[in-house]
């Protein structure tokens, strides 16, 4: 079975960017969103012996464990059986997880007041792909035209991707990595060769041909690019952990208190669902195309953010339903729905392959708890101006899932992590950021919460202790979630893999 | 004949009667126009057939003025030159780039542009014209957009001609550069190509007023030297002013920069994209294709653009302009209302837009052409500080990297602005539509960037204080020393310099034929 690569030569590209400029006009890539980067090397880590520079010509690496493809919650990114990774327009949302999927930064949203083109054709083509995500396709359709007419890609040029007939320093090559005969595969075989982000498994379908000995590349991984922050994933998108997360947590919370036979009001069956629908309908903000929305649904066996969504639109009709008909059954449903998708959003998180800050298992818990201390500090405040009965109860909730978050949160801060990781939680470690997480999210309600249960005291006082204490809870977990959203996603450095001579 | 400089016997000099600098667009329409005299010439190459780093890394630089090209990526140095990277798409898998003669006005001394002014009249230059559009293989000749429109496919906009006019791009192929003339001059007995030979200085004699042989080496190591009767540097608006200012043993502020001039008036096309043109009618992008699409027409590849009328650039003063009219999807009604608002309302009436322009570009997502964009491409003041000098870094042969200080003046962008205002009145007033101006001051914008056009660097003037090289192309003072491309405009209009410079080039050929047959040297 044929798989389509390329073999780009580091020792040839001398950095002109020809390439990018055939790619985005024979592709109509819209600008802003090209499908190609040629990025030149820091040099002094990698000394040309000939004084020449290095540059880095990426695109799409078309890995066959494409973390972009497992992420997609609508399916839209897919793999075609000759392995190239492809997207189906009218499906993607532009919700942007492939881009913090994708370790080699080769996938853009593209921005729709940034849509203009040489022609109206190309703007028509261009404009289909606003709002949405865009990236290399190997020129799928010319490979194809290509091989219709008996032609071989990467030998024959009407066949092979306009990066490679472009090239001026015959730099970028094509063809088949499963035909040990292929043009491609003899260059591997002949020439010392390295893949990118090797140590990540995902299997990429470009090599580059590169000396061992540049300093530091004999058969360890060395950086080539300096990891850059996320710019997809704005303020809707830790608006919706945050609010989203709360919701599921007061319903959850508020099923634990019935449970236990504290009289609770009901509002909290309404309030959650709420707080969910609020959540995903600000979300619906980041994605490029939101009235596409459904399509999240289709793609619930790989994508925790399509697991989300299915968790969300069961949880609030049940939780609705539980309210008009109260039943143990229903409530058992929809709270089984809250925790899936608390879950669920740790999982969305965590699954960020290329965001290293974000990609570790704890980030799961920590926002799986962070939401259970917004639940019970939104419950606080509730319960301290409404009934006053539960506060001891919340009290307890709120400091297990507090000293949670705090122990999760500190071990997350000493953990360790590459360049990436280190840029994102340092931000994290600075004192400001500290006060919020620590000062008012832990440290604050240690010593209220405490009180409450150990001091009896006056129902005014108890209020008042409760709206302080349910307040910094509150604040101090929704500070931590949008630090972790907003200021903590740093994408990967690229390294270089081990040189294979 | 084409030599390999790696494999010349070592220390062997050269005896050649004309010796080029550089074979790209320029050194190479300057060789092939000297095939078959009877005088010897030798056309020397820094790379050779491929490109390789180690070559192009001698471009290596800085940028210390705005932001620009990394200099070792904004040129490529091997057989071809930059013509290798021309990279319009044409079609049918061809690349090209455009070309346009420059207008008369640029040609003239304008009191309003200081340091304006050629040694002569566009007339002069046109029959070179007409020989450059013949190499670059973009005949019929005729410029005039009437004669490339066509009242049913491709109309000519209904303009007041005496305030904004179509003028006519054609785009060339890059193919007769790198395969067909390359292949010529190395056919030719008289012509000798040496590939992968750098020059590293120019000699001359002690008054500094003859060239007398030019250090050549190559990465390897090799050296040798070439004595020719002329020299004719063609290696590029940053290179050439490099190796001037490095040959410095006897003229010690750089060969031929006794004034001062050599490496500065670095002028580039001010690119980007800026200004909104709104049609008043929805079905005038039906009437656009002239304008927004290259059109093929008796197999040129022709381009419609827009700019003024010369006797309102002499009227207000201004630099030379032309827009592209590049097709956007935009809610018209809603980014651009007939009436604007001011006052306490704006703030309301902008979160109702907002919201409205959110829903529209996220919800109904149209394909159409509503508006279009504003693609820049302006004439810059010919401005003595923005130059290119001499940086402390050293590459292989261990001379001295260049530096680029690139400057945009306010003037530049003022005339953008003010150029903006005008089309937009005339569009106005012929009732197509109104124009959207989104410059807001004189500071270069943010998306300002280059089209790799390196002009002015040692310009032509007929007074030696005000140029590098005399109207011949010259250089002052030095009767031997000649220097062909962009670096010897004096200003740089708005037309990309290729169709110029070649035909700046074929007219030096014609010079160099009566100064060798004159045996003048």
């Amino acid at each position: 079975m044929t798989r389509w690569g390329m073999v780009i030569d580091l020792e040839k590209c001398v950095g002109c960017d020809t390439c990018s400029a055939a790619c985005s006009q024979m592709n109509h890539v819209p600008a802003g969103a090209g499908w190609r980067q040629v990025i030149p090397l820091d040099m002094p880590k990698l000394g040309n012996p000939q004084n020449g520079r290095l540059f880095l010509p990426t695109n799409c690496m078309h890995c066959s464990d494409a973390p972009c493809q497992t992420v997609c919650p609508t399916t839209a990114t897919f793999r075609h059986a000759d392995g190239i990774v492809d997207i189906h327009d009218e499906l993607c949302i532009g919700c942007g997880y492939c881009v913090v999927a994708c370790p080699y930064l080769a996938r853009t949203i593209t921005r729709f007041d940034e849509v203009y083109a040489f022609t109206p054709e190309l703007l028509t083509t261009a404009s289909d792909r606003s709002g949405i995500c865009t990236k290399c396709n190997f020129c799928l359709p010319r490979v194809e035209a290509g091989l219709a007419q008996g032609l071989t890609p990467g030998v024959d040029a009407a066949a092979s991707p306009n990066c490679v007939n472009f090239c001026i320093a015959d730099a970028i090559h094509f063809g088949d990595l499963h035909d040990p005969a292929s043009n491609i595969s003899r260059m591997i075989q002949e020439k010392p060769t390295m893949r990118l982000q090797e140590e990540l498994g995902t299997d990429p379908a470009i090599q580059y041909v590169m000396r061992p000995d540049y300093t530091g590349m004999n058969g360890t991984a060395v950086e080539l690019v300096p990891p850059r922050k996320q710019k997809v994933w704005h303020k809707p998108a830790a608006f919706n952990f945050i609010l989203g997360g709360t919701g599921a947590a007061v319903y959850l919370l508020g099923l634990w208190l019935d449970w236990l036979g504290v009289p609770v009001t009901e509002w909290y069956k309404l309030l959650g669902p709420v707080l969910v629908g609020l959540g995903l309908l600000g979300l619906t903000l980041e994605a490029g195309r939101p009235f596409r929305s459904i399509h999240i649904l289709r793609g619930w066996r790989h994508s925790w953010m399509s697991r989300e969504a299915w968790a969300a639109v069961l949880f609030m009709p049940l939780a609705f339903a539980e309210w008009i008909w109260p039943h143990a059954a229903l409530a058992l449903l929809a709270g089984l729905a809250a925790l899936a998708f608390l879950i669920s959003q740790g999982f969305i998180v965590y699954r960020s392959r290329a965001v290293t800050a974000w990609n570790k298992p704890v980030v799961l818990w920590i926002m799986v708890a962070a939401s259970f201390v917004s639940g019970a500090g939104f419950f606080l405040l509730a319960a301290a101006l409404f009934n006053q009965t539960v506060i001891p109860y919340l009290a307890v909730a709120g400091l297990v899932s507090v000293l949670v978050q705090g122990g999760l949160w500190l071990v997350y801060l000493r953990g360790s992590g590459d360049k990436a990781f280190g840029l994102g939680t340092a931000v994290l470690r600075k004192r400001r950021s500290l006060l919020v997480t620590v000062g008012l999210g832990v440290v604050v309600p240690l010593i209220l919460l405490t009180g409450i249960l150990l001091v009896d005291l006056p129902p005014l006082l108890l209020g008042v202790t409760a709206v302080f204490g349910g307040g910094a809870v509150l604040l101090g977990s929704a500070g931590l979630k949008a630090q972790l959203i907003l200021q903590a996603g740093y994408l990967r450095g690229i390294q270089a893999g081990p040189v294979q001579t | 004949m084409i030599l390999d400089a790696r494999s010349l016997p070592a220390k062997e000099i050269i005896e050649t009667d004309i010796c080029i600098v550089g074979a790209g667009t320029a050194g190479i329409t300057l060789a092939r126009e000297l095939i078959g005299q009877d005088f010897k010439v030798c056309l020397l190459e820094s790379g050779g057939r491929e490109t390789d780093q180690a070559t192009q890394a001698l471009y290596q630089g800085k940028n210390i003025g705005l932001p620009y090209y990394e200099l070792d990526t904004a040129r490529a140095r091997y057989y071809g030159g930059s013509s290798n990277r021309w990279h319009v798409d044409l079609g049918d898998d061809r690349f090209g780039l455009r070309l346009r003669p420059f207008d008369e006005i640029d040609f003239e001394y304008r009191d309003w542009v200081p340091h304006s002014g050629w040694p002569f009249a566009k007339a002069h230059l046109d029959p070179y014209y007409d020989r450059a559009q013949e190499i670059c293989q973009i005949t019929p000749l005729t410029f005039d957009a009437e004669a490339w429109a066509d009242p049913e496919t491709r109309p000519l906009l209904p303009l007041p001609q005496d305030i904004v006019q179509t003028i006519i791009y054609k785009f060339g192929w890059r193919g007769p550069f790198i395969h067909q003339y390359t292949r010529e001059t190395e056919q030719a007995d008289n012509i000798t190509t040496i590939l992968y030979a750098n020059v590293l200085e120019i000699e001359t004699d002690d008054l500094a007023q003859n060239v007398t042989g030019l250090k050549v080496a190559t990465i390897e190591g090799n050296r040798f030297q070439i004595a020719a009767k002329l020299y004719v540097l063609a290696n590029g608006g940053i290179e050439i002013p490099r190796l001037m200012l490095l040959s410095n043993k006897v003229q010690m502020v750089g060969l031929g920069n006794q004034h001062d001039l050599v490496g500065r008036f670095f002028m580039e096309h001010s690119h980007f994209w800026s200004g909104t043109f709104v049609p008043a009618d929805a079905t005038l992008p039906r009437r656009m294709a002239l304008y927004n699409r290259i059109n093929r027409v008796n197999k040129v590849p022709v381009m419609g653009k827009l700019a003024l009328n010369q006797e309102v650039i002499r009227r207000e003063k201004l630099l030379n302009q032309n827009v592209q009219l590049m097709p956007k999807v935009v809610s018209r009604a809603i980014e651009f209302p007939d009436v604007p608002v001011n006052g306490v309302q704006s703030s309301l009436v902008n979160i109702y837009r907002k919201g409205r322009r959110v829903l529209e570009n996220k919800v109904m997502v149209r394909s159409g052409v509503d508006v279009y964009v504003f693609a820049n491409m302006s004439e810059q003041l010919p401005n003595p500080d923005s130059r290119v000098v001499l940086g402390g870094e050293k590459d292989i042969f261990d001379q001295n990297c260049s530096q680029l200080d690139w400057q945009v003046t306010e003037l530049d962008i003022w005339s953008v602005r003010r150029t903006q205002e005008i089309i937009g009145e005339a569009l106005a007033q012929a009732g197509l539509g109104q124009v959207i101006v989104k410059l807001k001051n004189n500071k270069p914008p943010r998306n300002l960037h280059g089209g790799y056009h390196h002009m002015g660097t040692t310009r032509m003037h007929t007074n030696p204080k005000e140029g590098v090289v005399d109207a011949n192309g010259r250089v002052h003072s030095i009767a031997n020393l000649y220097i062909a491309g962009p670096s010897v405009f004096p200003t740089g209009g708005y037309a990309n310099p290729v169709l110029t410079l070649v035909a700046l080039t074929v007219r030096l050929a014609d010079h160099l034929k009566i100064v060798l047959a004159q045996g003048v040297v």
